[in-house]
């Protein structure tokens, strides 16, 4: 199931696009490697813009690229002293990695449940990611009512604990 | 709902911090002298972090869908192959 991007996105990216390559090119990157670092940037910050009090006093397009200059530097563990003051308080907003790199246990437990329950993956990611309320989520699902829609997302998260729960046993024993 | 649902629900409200002081009070009292709640706890917080990946690595492949339809614009894929000669 597709994440709705708006047009403003599509802009932002041939805008952002190009000055991220040239920061990541600068930085000793190829074309590939600037790809997946500004594909992460902007995945920060169209979470970051659906909070309503989130304010920025630069374009969108540059903070953007700030965010990727910053992943860029973690990503190959740079010292501090080449990230710039305006970078720094970035630096501090900013959570932990994007996604778990791939081989790691947190990334084979999401393929795990991708591949017991995607369906009601979709769902919670409905509700909880994209932040639809749940009279789209129950039109969206084919749920007759709002309140099937919502014992549904938490019959969800319980299937899905119990899946955590297993999948914790199984490496415990193993 | 049934009462393991109803505790999925407690839970969301303890980890989203939308309880009252007094509930979250009576909440973690509850969490000390009942470890399997503890643990739901500790899962559930697993799963919202599993969401959150999920919801990325989606944004991720429909990002890849961009960058392959932004390609297939000449104009667009000259400056960038410029950038990386």
């Amino acid at each position: 199931m597709a994440i709705s991007t708006s047009e403003s996105t599509e802009r932002l990216y041939r805008e952002a696009f190009p000055m991220v390559c040239k920061a990541v090119a600068r930085l000793g990157g190829d074309l590939d490697a600037a790809k997946d670092i500004f594909h992460d940037a902007l995945i920060v910050y169209l979470e970051k813009d659906r909070d309503p009090a989130f304010q920025i006093k630069i374009s969108a397009a540059a903070y953007v690229t700030g965010i990727a200059r910053i992943l860029w530097i973690r990503k190959f563990k740079n010292e501090s002293r080449t990230i710039g003051l305006d970078d720094l308080d970035l630096q501090l907003e900013l959570g932990h990695q994007v996604l778990p790199a791939e081989d790691t246990l947190q990334a084979k437990l999401l393929s795990h449940l991708i591949s017991t329950g995607k369906k009601c993956l979709e769902l919670l990611q409905a509700f909880y990611y994209e932040q639809r309320s749940m009279q789209e989520i129950a039109e969206q699902f084919h749920y007759k009512t709002r309140h099937s829609a919502t014992v549904q997302k938490h019959k969800c998260i319980e299937k899905m604990r119990s899946e955590i729960k297993k999948s914790d046993y199984e490496k415990a024993v193993a | 709902m049934r009462k393991q649902l109803h505790e999925v629900a407690a839970i969301e409200e303890y980890v989203f911090k939308r309880m009252t002081a007094p509930d979250r009070f009576l909440f973690e009292a509850k969490m000390i002298i009942d470890p399997e709640l503890q643990q739901n706890v500790t899962l559930q917080e697993k799963v919202y972090a599993m969401i959150r990946w999920f919801g990325r690595k989606t944004r991720k492949e429909q990002l890849e869908q961009h960058f392959n339809n932004a390609m297939r614009d000449p104009k667009f894929a000259t400056t960038i192959r410029s950038i990386f000669q």
